[in-house]
């Protein structure tokens, strides 16, 4: 199963203990450098740079045909009110996810709310760290 | 161009927010948050109301990381 990680999910996930069940129920795991860039504690960089070193965290080739998509997404999701604000690194997660057909690991409300609704993005498969230990009988 | 949002998931979303803020006002810390410098104050009352943890990281002028200690700290849940 491939995943893609979001900043808030790396962020809360460094930090337990049993991290290392990540790798466990993902083989291949993807983060776009504008997620990377919002991980700054050296906690969260550190258990990422693991992930590196071990291969099975990838950066994301982020395409064109991927940027016309954040857009129309950004664009439809952006301007309502009434969903929680979303940022770029959240977008571009939601379009990474869709591409690849991956589960999404977010803490995200936005997110979680996006997916919820949205016709393009309502069959992604999104986990909070709770879900995904859930998921897998913990 | 907007996407439909049907009334049912938005009167589903409003008893959320509602009962999540109730939760993140319940849980947290008031004295250590009533302590704090202007800005970090601003920034946790933004989350505590709203949730949003990027947004009240710009508030404070802290990386998400950085906030999210301060979060805890604090003794805010995240709920979601």
């Amino acid at each position: 199963m491939i995943a893609v990680l979001d900043a808030c999910f790396i962020i809360d996930w460094s930090s337990y203990r049993n991290k290392h069940l990540l790798e466990e129920f993902f083989k291949t795991m993807y983060i776009h450098e504008e997620v990377l860039r919002q991980v700054r504690s050296p906690v969260a960089i550190e258990y990422l740079g693991r992930l590196f070193t071990s291969g099975v965290l990838r950066l994301y080739p982020w395409s064109n045909t991927e940027e016309k998509e954040f857009n129309k997404l950004r664009d439809e999701v952006t301007r309502d009110p009434r969903i929680p604000s979303l940022e770029r690194p959240d977008i571009i997660c939601l379009v990474m996810a869709k591409t690849l057909d991956s589960v999404l690991l977010s803490e995200n409300l936005g997110i979680h709310r996006v997916v919820q609704f949205h016709p393009r993005y309502r069959g992604l498969r999104l986990w909070t760290s709770l879900e995904l230990l859930e998921k897998h009988g913990l | 161009m907007e996407v439909e949002i049907p009334s049912r998931l938005l009167e589903k979303w409003a008893r959320e927010d509602e009962e999540f803020r109730r939760i993140r006002r319940r849980c947290a810390d008031w004295d250590f948050i009533n302590k704090q410098p202007p800005h970090i104050k601003a920034a946790l009352i933004y989350f505590i109301e709203r949730g949003d943890r990027y947004v009240a990281a710009q508030i404070a002028g802290l990386s998400l990381d950085e906030f999210n200690e301060l979060r805890k700290q604090a003794k805010i849940p995240v709920v979601i």
